[in-house]
Order: C-alpha cells, then structure tokens, then sequence
C-alpha cells in the first residue's frame, strides 16, 4: 500500500514536471576521436615513458600546453537523457572525460591524470589550465 | 492479495520499460576507443612510409602541412578523416577537433591520427595509424 | 489517398530538385590546375628562387630542415571586409545548397576572394574565415642550398 502510494506520488511530480530523467550507462560518443580507457593507461610509467611513446599510443592530443609539456586528450559521452513531454522534446546529458598528461624537461612522463567536466564550450580549457597549475605551491 | 499482485506486475512492468530503454535503445551504441591500426588497409595514400626509408621531405610532398609537430620536428602528425568508402582523406585541425560538423556527418568518418617519428638524418624511424573503434566504418 | 501521396512525392521532388552536395560541386571546379592558374605564381623548378616565393606569397605557414623546406597553408577568403557572426553561421557548416546558391559563392570566391596564407599569427583572427573556407590547398617547396626551387607539390586538403 505504502509502495503504491509513493509511486503514485513519484509518476505524478514527474508528469507534474513534464520530463523524465534517464541515467543509463556511459555510451555514445558526442564529441572526440575517441575514449582512452583506463586500462589502457596501465602501461604508462612515471619517469619513463616518453612523450614519443604516448603519441604513437594515442595519437595527436586534441591541445597541449606550456609549451607541448601538458597533453590534453578529451572525448564527450552520453550518460543519460531528459525526456520533456510536453515538448516532445530529448536532450542528453553529457561527461567530458579529459585525460591530462604531463612531461618533465627530459620528455618523460611526469603525471596523469583522467579528469571531469562540463560540456561547455571553453570549460576544458579551463580545467586544463586549472589541472597544470594545481602543483605549483 | 489482488492489490499485491497487481502492485508486482506494475512494478515488473516499469522495470521492463526501463531495461528495455536501456539495453536496446543503448545497443550497438559502442563506446569507440582510440587505437593503432594497420595502415595498410589504405593502398594508395600512405603505402608510401616505409621505416627506414622515406624522407621527412617525402612525407611532406605527399601528405602536406601536419597538423602538429613535436620536438622541434622528431615527431609530426597528421589528422586523417576516413569516410564510408575507405578513403583517406587530410583534414585541416580544426575540423578535426569537433566531429559533429555537419559537413563531415555525411561522410560518415573516422577520425584517425597517423603519427610519424623521424631520426636526426630526417628519415622515418617509426610510423602508427590511430583512429578510433572497434573497427572502421 | 493515391492523391495525397502523389502531391507529396512531388512536393518533396521539387523541394529537393536543386539541391546539391558543396563538396562534390566544388571538386569538380576548385582543381589543383584552377588553382595553379588563377591562384599561385609561376613555380619553376630549378630557376624560382626562395626570395621569389616569399616577395609572391608572404612568409609561409611553416618551416622544415633549417628553411630547406617550406609550407603554406592557403585558403581563398572571399571576405573583404571580414566575416560576421551571422555570415558564418550560415555558410560555416552546411553541406546541401542550392546550385545557384554555389554558383554565386564561386563567382564571389573567385571574383572578390584572395589568397590567404593561414599562419600561427593569424590564425586566431581569421578564425570564422578559416573554419568556413571552402577550399583549402597545401603548397609544398624544397629549396637547394642555395635557395632555388627543387621540388613542390600542391595538395588539395579541401573540398
């Protein structure tokens, strides 16, 4: 009984709202050449992996910074959709994964790092600067 | 014991709906992933990069201005689009960023990175295709 | 019923009738050859110098092996007095167009365009020009020793 009510409740608010919220599993790409999964990350070594090595890898990053010493590589995926009823409308909801690689002077890996955020137009620029200067003191 | 029953089937009913959306509606979805291809697939265009043998000068009069270089020019690549047919084409950077410009839609592409390394006696040392899926379009 | 669906069949035929692909409109007219003829400067092997090159075309996009090897990234820009906002939202990214459409951007290309050689400096402003261009070619030179053409090629990167 208490169920019934609640589900009651819960269709109502979301006919009430005219949309409904869908998560669903990462798929879909929106936006890059492509995902670098994590398990592809698995031969990368701290110190010796060279820049060389991560290009013939990955390919050619989608940016770099200070001067080629950050590699920036970023795709945008689809994690779930909005249905708006009343407009008959969908939109789907995005991640943008950025993996983040840095090199020493020596052209060796220095860190990496796979980090998150919006789709919107110039926020993986952002993060990517904010991401390079997180280690200055 | 009628409510219970019917409470059960709404409730399978719902979760039915839901997987439903999520497995079929998300199947064949695949999530691409960047990774080295055999570039022999492409007879004409880059059957010419030989390691070992071909110039960067070589590289250059075929393929054009790369669209990124490393390492002062150890290292350039080029971004290629590979439409429907297999054919190869060079795609100038900025296009290359976004693959849903509508001019490329049509093509129905994948975009690859063709990575080349190059000795200090300017002859290609080693050489990959990157490009993105399972397998191409 | 029959009616109805003959009418829009036609509808859709004559809304349609027209309508053409940009890019294979314009391979057929933006060749290497109308490029080399109408575009680019004589190049001749063995007797243009790099001086030559640079006094016709303007520094170029990149540079190889100490300057034995030039680049030049050209795009035709019909844009005089610059590219707006709403101009490039309506030609930066759509593939059909009317063939007359074509026809009068080719006439407005080839009348009122001019080269540009796309370089790190203005890149960032000529941006929309860039982006939009419906032709893009690479100039490829070597240069001897003593700075005389040796070889080039053109290479059609767009359409």
């Amino acid at each position: 009984m208490r169920l019934k009510y609640l589900l009651t409740c819960f269709i109502l608010v979301l006919v009430l709202q005219s949309c409904i919220m869908l998560p669903e599993p990462e798929h879909g790409l929106h936006d890059g050449r492509g995902m670098i999964k994590p398990e592809d990350t698995k031969t990368l070594q701290i110190g010796v992996t060279t820049r060389e090595a991560i290009l013939l890898q990955f390919g050619e990053p989608d940016a770099t910074l200070n001067q080629q010493t950050v590699f920036v590589y970023g795709w945008t995926t689809i994690v779930g959709e909005i249905y708006v009823f009343i407009f008959n409308e969908r939109y789907y909801m995005e991640l943008r994964t950025l993996l983040m690689i840095e090199f020493d002077s020596q052209n060796l890996l220095k860190r990496f790092e796979y980090i998150y955020t919006d789709s919107e137009e110039g926020s993986t620029m952002k993060s990517a600067i904010k991401w390079v200067s997180k280690e200055k003191p | 014991m009628k409510d219970t029953t019917k409470q059960k089937n709404f409730l399978v009913l719902v979760s039915a709906i839901l997987l439903f959306n999520m497995t079929l509606l998300n199947g064949g979805c695949a999530l691409p992933k960047v990774k080295p291809v055999d570039k022999t697939v492409f007879s004409d265009r880059l059957q010419f990069l030989t390691n070992g043998t071909t110039s960067r000068e070589e590289v250059l009069l075929k393929l054009g201005e790369p669209s990124g270089r490393f390492e002062g020019e150890h290292i350039l690549t080029y971004m290629l689009l590979i439409d429907g047919n297999k054919n190869l084409r060079i795609l100038p950077r900025q296009l290359a960023i976004s693959n849903i410009d509508p001019r490329l839609y049509n093509l129905n592409p994948t975009i690859c990175s063709l990575v080349l390394i190059f000795k200090n006696d300017n002859i290609l040392e080693k050489s990959e295709l990157i490009c993105s899926g399972d397998e191409l379009k | 019923m029959k009616k109805y669906s003959l009418t829009l069949f036609l509808l859709i035929i004559f809304f349609f009738y027209g309508c053409v692909n940009r890019n294979i409109y314009l391979s057929e007219r933006l060749t290497e050859s109308y490029m080399r003829s109408r575009w680019l400067p004589p190049l001749d092997a063995s007797r243009t110098t790099r001086e030559q090159v640079v006094e016709k075309l303007g520094n170029p996009s990149g540079t190889f092996e100490n300057g034995r090897i030039y680049t030049y990234r050209l795009i035709i820009n019909e844009w005089k007095e610059g590219m707006s906002d709403s101009e490039y939202l309506d030609y930066c990214c759509t593939a059909y167009y009317n063939e007359k459409t074509l026809d009068k951007r080719f006439e407005q290309i080839d009348g009122d365009g001019a080269l540009l050689v796309v370089t790190e400096e203005n890149m960032e402003k000529y941006e929309k020009e860039i982006i939009s261009s419906m032709v893009e070619f690479h100039l490829i030179l070597t240069f001897t020793a003593d700075g005389i053409l040796n070889r080039y090629s053109l290479i059609r990167v767009r359409p």
